[in-house]
């Protein structure tokens, strides 16, 4: 696709993306609960929260790793191109720009539509237990 | 301070403030040092959410704990939302804490706690 067989990312043409913005790309651009949970498990997606410092310190969750969207265009490299990078925020609205910057940068990625928020409304009590234990070994 | 026999006196409206606290409340008394959190979920909720603050003691080991918790201070309780919090919150009453349970659970306070008010917030509030 959008990877030359080295794997250095090549980049999107914004006007172009636009243009060619259809109802594929309306659904593909997304990712929910089900299905990042299940990605995730299987190692086939790269998860990154994308909020500030100050709210990561507030709370976190066990699940991805943290690079804030003012600092993904110097933490690049900590990207593994050859999977999907799912950006997460309490809600979307954050997620969904990161995204579109990673996908105008030629990386593969979606944004997390349930949000943190309904992540962690989901992962409780027996359902947290389950899924950490499936997990396990993963990052943090 | 109230005893076992005195907690139904407190389940009717006129003292409900002396046994929740709203996130709003919470976020200015943690700010201010006058409080303590206390997070009382199982080990495997915290391992998928956990919080940055506060002390960490699942319901079930609570008995074990309470020569850690300060008598001097009002200990807010609090999981997802209020009904394990209230339970534990009861519970901690019936030993003559201060106690409440935080009015809206983690969940509210996650929601709460994103930008501006993340910011705001004192990990580490002056005791």
């Amino acid at each position: 696709m959008t990877k030359q067989q080295n794997n250095t990312l090549v980049e999107r043409d914004f006007d172009t993306y636009l243009r060619d913005f259809d109802y594929t790309e309306r659904m593909a651009m997304k990712i929910g609960l089900d299905e990042l949970l299940d990605l995730y498990a299987r190692d086939e997606i790269q998860v990154i929260d994308i909020r500030f410092h100050e709210e990561y310190a507030a709370w976190s969750v066990g699940i991805g790793q943290h690079i804030p969207l003012n600092e993904l265009p110097d933490r690049l490299d900590e990207l593994d191109s050859t999977k999907t990078i799912v950006a997460m925020c309490p809600h979307y609205d954050r997620a969904e720009i990161a995204r579109l910057y990673l996908t105008i940068k030629g990386f593969s990625s979606r944004y997390f539509t349930t949000g943190m928020l309904g992540l962690v409304d989901h992962l409780r009590g027996g359902r947290a237990r389950d899924y950490m234990e499936l997990v396990k070994g993963k990052e943090q | 301070m109230s005893k076992l026999e005195t907690l139904p006196s407190q389940a009717v409206p006129a003292h409900m403030k002396d046994v929740r606290i709203s996130i709003d409340d919470f976020l200015t008394q943690w700010n201010e040092g006058a409080c303590e959190f206390i997070d009382i979920r199982v080990p495997s909720e915290t391992r998928v959410w956990k919080m940055g603050f506060g002390k960490h003691i699942p319901a079930d080991e609570i008995p074990e704990h309470l020569e850690e918790l300060p008598r001097d201070r009002l200990l807010v309780i609090a999981c997802p939302n209020s009904d394990r919090s209230n339970i534990v919150r009861g519970y901690l009453a019936a030993k003559g804490f201060n106690a409440k349970y935080l009015n809206g659970g983690l969940l509210g306070l996650t929601d709460k706690l994103k930008g501006g008010p993340a910011a705001a917030f004192n990990l580490e509030p002056l005791q």
